[in-house]
């Protein structure tokens, strides 16, 4: 019998996210949407928004990613790309995945945020279904947010909404998008209440539980959906600590992931580590959602969202990857830091062993992938997580 | 009797100057007291750097075999950077005084960082933000923007003021070597081009790595040479190539020099070629703005080529059809670093495009080092195979 200790809320958010995709399918107007994107303007134009990054984690937690990914690649797309625009790509031209595939877009919005390669998967993407793309084009900070950053993004979000208005046929409403603004916010609070549950000792919750629940913030911020789940699930984690009762028993290590989890292990690694007295009470992956829309400017929503949709974590310069990292440390209280090296992902995998030199405890690196099980080998992760669970604690 | 190309001092003088491009920065600092500028990508509005007196150079690797980078990068960021980064840290740049990168892909960025941290000497260094969204309207704007407050860097670095005289006289100097350069490719449409692709790579990176305007001096005589030059060579295949920078003079040699049927490169669209020179500066009364839009304009770095809004106006892929019908491209030789994510996911549609061309092609996945045994197979069997239906007749 497993030592992991499911949450309830994890079947409801399978619920959620089943009538998402079904619901999805229905939906006149859809666009694909990178996940850091503003998504609160298709919201605000009842535009169904369809993430395939999440369809990707989906594909690779149901360890389906070998096989979706080897369709792109024998279309000629490289085995050293991204294995989540590999695997949407192969699910794209056989219109098939664990959910049936997914709806065919109207358009496509991509914001380079989060990476350089969403750029060019969205345009495969644009060609393979003749739809049109708008690509917020958003700077990279390396040390400080500049004024001149903010203009060039904020000039940009006016022109999507002329675009949106132009997909849809629809006037843009303001005060529509303000309510979505406004249930952002919302269901972003209580999924960051719902992480900070993390801090408690022993912690209610490991990162894998955050991992199986975020998909609802996610995709579905913006809607009511989210604040109504996040709060269910911390109501059942505020239980656990009333009760004493851990995630993990005997939690002797606490410790943080970065880098977005090796969706096909999951089980594995749980397990592994419950094995060892060890809790990864937080993760920097699940973290950069709570950052989203701290919307300072309330009575310009647009101007703060070209702010706060410019300074999210990937997006950062090395220092302040690692000031996010140690504010981590500090406010969940870990001993130590385990580093997952992406092969797929080279941004959120940049610098990291810079970062390393620069946080306030130890690390310890592991190369996998997030959906690429070809690349993995459980045993050599093992030997190297042993080791540095035993040197934590000693 | 015309002359042989290979005799020309001009060309000499390009390779000597490729392959001694340390020497050079460091005499010409030794000669002039001025300061050096390493750039990483092609993006960097080096105008604005040599206005000041400073020589910008790009920084490149040296195809060795290397493991000192290990300790920074990971290995599936691209051997280009990984071998620009082992340069610095085998001490190879350590005359440069400045080190800069406009913003272009996260290998390039990942290399910079842990070039401007971990090589010593260096007293200045610059990431100037330059817009991906070459298409989106506001680009040029914003770049110009950007470039103000990297001039702005630069005169304070320096303790001068960068004039517009001073900005005229730059792209003067960097307009005429685009100009000279793209006169020497056009003669390569010619059914005998004067040239091979390994002379045109000297000659491109070189102009990467020297004072432009003594670049120019030499450029000048070679474009008059190069009218007398009766070549020898047997042309065979016209070949074009596509891809990542290139600069490793093995491959040109291998597929130019050591095949067993002839073949010739008449363009390279890289950075490493027409990419870096291709479209002049339009200049205006906002130098800055001219420059931005050079630079927004110029035939794009894969990772910053798509349209927008449509799927039909990719200004790369436009480029590259023109010149397959201007240069009498035979076939396609696309030639893309390991882990280039923008090109690898440009390929597919590429090779789409060339079929229904009906250009042939190959793509060769670069290393640090060429598996050359393997290429000339490779590269041998696809001209075979073009020479098939010949054979049918």
């Amino acid at each position: 019998m497993s030592r992991i200790k499911k949450l309830k809320a994890t079947s409801k958010m399978r619920e959620i996210m089943l009538a998402y995709y079904m619901q999805g399918k229905q939906a006149e107007e859809v666009s694909w949407v990178t996940s850091g994107a503003p998504v609160e303007f298709l919201y605000a134009m009842d535009v169904y928004p369809i993430y395939p990054e999440n369809h990707a984690a989906l594909i690779g937690a149901t360890k389906m990613g070998p096989n979706f990914s080897q369709i792109a690649e024998n279309e000629g797309f490289s085995q050293d790309l991204c294995s989540y625009a590999r695997c949407d790509i192969g699910s794209a031209m056989v219109g098939s995945s664990p959910i049936g595939g997914l709806p065919k877009p109207n358009f496509l919005l991509c914001c380079n945020n989060i990476c350089n390669t969403v750029v060019k998967w969205y345009e495969v993407l644009s060609r393979m279904f003749k739809v049109p793309l708008f690509i917020l084009d958003v700077p990279f900070v390396r040390k400080e947010l500049r004024e001149s950053y903010v203009n060039y993004v904020e000039e940009q979000l006016y022109d999507f909404i002329r675009f949106l208005e132009k997909v849809t046929g629809e006037e843009f409403d303001e005060s529509r998008f303000r309510e979505v603004i406004s249930l952002s916010i919302q269901g972003v609070n209580a999924y960051r209440d719902v992480l900070l549950m993390g801090r408690h000792k022993p912690s209610p919750l490991t990162c894998f539980d955050a991992f199986l629940n975020m998909a609802p913030i996610v995709c579905l911020r913006g809607t009511e959906t989210p604040i109504g789940f996040y709060g269910e699930l911390k109501e059942e984690l505020e239980e656990r600590v009333k009760n004493g009762v851990g995630a993990v028993d005997n939690e002797e290590i606490r410790l943080l992931w970065d880098n977005i989890p090796i969706w096909y292990e999951l089980k594995r690694l749980s397990e592994f580590f419950i094995d060892h007295n060890a809790c990864l009470v937080a993760d920097t992956y699940t973290n950069a959602w709570t950052g989203i829309l701290r919307l300072e400017n309330k009575s310009d929503p647009i101007r703060s969202l070209a702010e706060t949709y410019t300074f999210i974590y990937l997006n950062l310069g090395l220092e302040l990857m690692a000031e996010a990292i140690n504010r981590l440390i500090d406010v969940y209280d870990v001993d130590g830091v385990v580093i997952h090296s992406n092969r797929s992902c080279k941004p959120y995998s940049f610098g990291q062993y810079e970062i390393q030199k620069m946080i306030d405890v130890p690390s310890v690196v592991i190369e996998a992938d997030m959906t690429d099980s070809r690349v993995f080998s459980m045993a050599q992760v093992e030997t190297r997580l042993e080791a540095f669970l035993e040197r934590l604690k000693s | 009797m015309g002359k042989n190309v290979d005799d020309l001092a001009q060309l000499k003088q390009f390779k000597e100057w490729f392959d001694n491009r340390h020497e050079y920065a460091k005499k010409w600092k030794k000669k002039t007291g001025g300061k050096v500028v390493g750039y990483y990508c092609t993006y960097v509005p080096e105008e604005i750097l040599y206005a000041a007196g400073v020589l910008p150079v790009r920084i490149l690797g040296s195809h060795e075999p290397e493991s000192i980078t290990r300790p920074y990068l990971h290995d599936m960021y691209c051997p280009f950077c990984h071998d620009t980064l082992a340069q610095g840290l085998e001490g190879r740049y350590d005359y440069l005084d400045g080190v800069t990168l406009a913003q272009s892909c996260l290998h390039m960025r990942q290399s910079y960082f842990s070039f401007v941290d971990r090589v010593p000497n260096i007293e200045w260094d610059y990431y100037l933000p330059f817009p991906h969204g070459v298409t989106n309207p506001y680009a040029a704007d914003f770049a110009k923007h950007e470039f103000e407050n990297f001039k702005a860097a630069v005169e304070d670095w320096l303790g001068v003021t960068i004039t517009d005289r001073d900005l005229d006289r730059a792209i003067e100097v960097y307009n005429k070597n685009r100009e000279l350069m793209t006169k020497v490719f056009e003669m390569r449409k010619a059914d005998n081009p004067p040239i091979t692709g390994l002379h045109a790579m000297y000659m491109v990176v070189s102009s990467q790595v020297v004072d432009k305007a003594e670049h120019n001096e030499v450029l000048e005589g070679f474009v008059e040479e190069l009218q007398d030059v009766e070549n020898d060579r047997e042309i065979g295949t016209r070949l074009m190539l596509i891809g990542s920078e290139d600069y490793d003079k093995e491959l040109f040699e291998l597929i130019e020099y050591g095949m067993n049927y002839p073949a010739t490169f008449v363009f390279e669209e890289n950075c490493t070629g027409a990419r870096y020179f291709w479209g002049l500066v339009e200049n205006g009364d906002d130098r800055l703005m001219a420059l931005a839009k050079r630079y927004v304009y110029r035939v794009p770095c894969p990772a910053k080529d798509w349209a927008r809004g449509d799927f039909f106006g990719r200004r790369r892929f436009q480029f590259i059809e023109e010149v397959i019908k201007d240069y009498n491209v035979d076939a396609v030789i696309i030639a893309q670093m390991k882990f280039c994510d923008p090109h690898e996911l440009d390929i597919p549609a590429l090779r789409e495009m060339l079929d229904n061309m009906g250009v042939t092609h190959l793509h060769l996945e670069l290393d640090l080092t060429q598996p050359v045994g393997q290429f000339r197979t490779r590269v041998e069997a696809m001209i075979e195979a073009m020479g098939e239906e010949d054979l049918f007749i």
